[in-house]
């Protein structure tokens, strides 16, 4: 089955929560996406995600000017990125709950409820 | 002194170099707008920039297929990116008309009124609408190419597109001499200004606000003393290690860093004794051109004339300003060089080894 649609779902709501945790910006956000176990990932992907998240309002980008190399783009969450982050959990908790019973019932009995 | 990631490209080194000219030849092939290519190729660059200095290879950033990277990194511009790379030129073409129309009119304004003055435009037009053509057909020619044919690049795309314009002049001054007669349009002078004046102010004011809704900033400026302490000891060590390799390819001894450093000195107390010298000999030889030429011609011609050498001036200024910052760096050089007792080469060799870099985040 192909990887990329399940990776699609999920990959906003994961920037958006790495934002969350404090400003950060493109390298150090694919750093730790990766970090935690999303290889492959490329800055290709990521950053038309960034600039729909940027479009949305849900994360402020801000340019820091260096004299030792290019303007640097940092990227913050909004209020409205905080409430469709929260929105995301939920609904993340809810499906992944759901998907865990349909592929790995504990007993007889979930399986049977599921059928 | 305006800055764009362009100048910061040099850095890349490598492998990093070569991905990063692609990836730009295929932004700049597909008519990406100059705001679109700042903000981008800029995060892009400093990715780059970042990533080379952790020391990670290319393909973590871009991944294993350069071609769909490009897809992606473009998709969501199309059209509109291309369209508004083309009102930027259309601004540009209004420039040149303006500036040359209202030369023009300077030099005609005695002959006749402004209201009966024409002008022809065509071969704005011409070049404008040729040079759009031209760089679709060519942008249309890389995307299919460049991944097959990897000599393709930045470089090339580049003097391909200024011979295609070398064609389109010659062919404006040849054509009319083998007997080709060229299409003339002629408007009259005061719509053209006002066109041209109407269109910058519109255009100038539209991307000021679009620019303020979209929280795009402007590419940033870099001071000249930043642009002399960065890149100078690179150029100069770069420059006297190929002097010397040249020179032992001819059986000459190469130049030790002492004798280097006592030249530098030599040359330093003559550019400082002479500071400024050189830029007044050049205002004072402006200066007797003008009078040579207003001994002999028109009021308005010789005003004309004084306005050209005004902005050649102008643009001359710039290089001696680069010049006295150059001399008051290598003051400095080498007063700190007499302190430590080291000669320039090895000052060199440690401010490029003790370069401050930007911080890239720890490896996991």
């Amino acid at each position: 089955m192909d990887e990329t649609q399940l990776l699609k779902g999920i990959l906003e709501g994961c920037v958006l929560s790495v934002i969350a945790r404090g400003e950060t910006y493109g390298y150090a956000l694919l750093a730790e996406l990766e970090g935690c176990g999303f290889d492959g990932l490329v800055e290709g992907t990521l950053y038309p995600l960034l600039t729909r998240l940027d479009k949305r309002g849900y994360v402020a980008r801000r340019q820091v000017k260096s004299p030792r190399g290019p303007a640097r783009n940092y990227y913050s969450i909004t209020e409205e990125g905080q409430q469709a982050l929260s929105g995301f959990l939920t609904n993340y908790r809810q499906v992944t709950a759901a998907a865990d019973r349909v592929l790995f019932p504990q007993n007889e009995a979930e399986r049977r409820q599921c059928v | 002194m305006k800055d764009s990631y362009a100048y910061y490209k040099d850095r890349l080194e490598g492998e990093y170099y070569q991905t990063f000219d692609r990836i730009e030849l295929y932004c700049v092939s597909q008519g990406m707008d100059d705001d679109s290519q700042e903000r981008l190729l800029g995060e892009l660059l400093d990715m780059f920039l970042t990533a080379q200095q952790a020391g990670r290879p290319v393909q973590r950033i871009v991944g294993g297929d350069l071609e769909a990277f490009c897809r992606q990194f473009c998709s969501g511009l199309g059209w509109k990116s291309r369209g508004i790379d083309t009102l930027n030129n259309l601004a540009s073409c209004a420039k040149w008309m303006l500036a040359f129309t209202a030369l023009e009119l300077v030099c005609n304004l005695e002959e006749a009124a402004l209201p009966d003055l024409q002008t022809d435009v065509s071969g704005y037009i011409i070049g404008w609408g040729i040079g759009l053509f031209v760089s679709l057909l060519l942008g249309m020619a890389v995307k299919g190419l460049m991944f097959r044919w990897k000599r393709i690049s930045m470089g090339v795309y580049n003097g391909l597109l200024l011979g295609a314009l070398a064609v389109l002049v010659a062919a404006v001054l040849l054509l009319p001499e083998a007997g080709v007669p060229l299409p003339v349009l002629s408007l009259p002078m005061w719509a053209v200004l006002a066109g041209c004046g109407g269109y910058l102010v519109v255009y100038y004011a539209v991307r000021s606000w679009w620019r303020k809704a979209h929280n795009i900033q402007p590419p940033q400026k870099i001071k000249l003393i930043d642009l002399v302490t960065e890149e100078l000891p690179k150029d100069l060590l770069t420059q006297y290690e190929q002097k010397n390799q040249r020179r032992l390819r001819r059986g000459k001894p190469p130049i030790t860093p002492e004798e280097y450093t006592e030249k530098m000195r030599r040359r330093n107390r003559i550019d400082r004794r002479f500071r400024g010298v050189w830029w007044w000999l050049l205002v004072a030889g402006y200066a007797c051109l003008v009078v040579w030429v207003a001994m002999d011609s028109a009021l308005a011609d010789t005003l004309v004339f004084a306005a050209i050498l005004c902005a050649i001036a102008f643009v001359n200024r710039k290089f001696f300003r680069y010049i006295d910052q150059v001399t008051d760096w290598w003051t400095e050089v080498l007063a700190v060089c007499d302190r430590n007792g080291v000669t320039a080469i090895e000052y060199f060799q440690g401010s490029r080894l003790h370069v401050v870099e930007r911080d890239a985040p720890e490896e996991s």
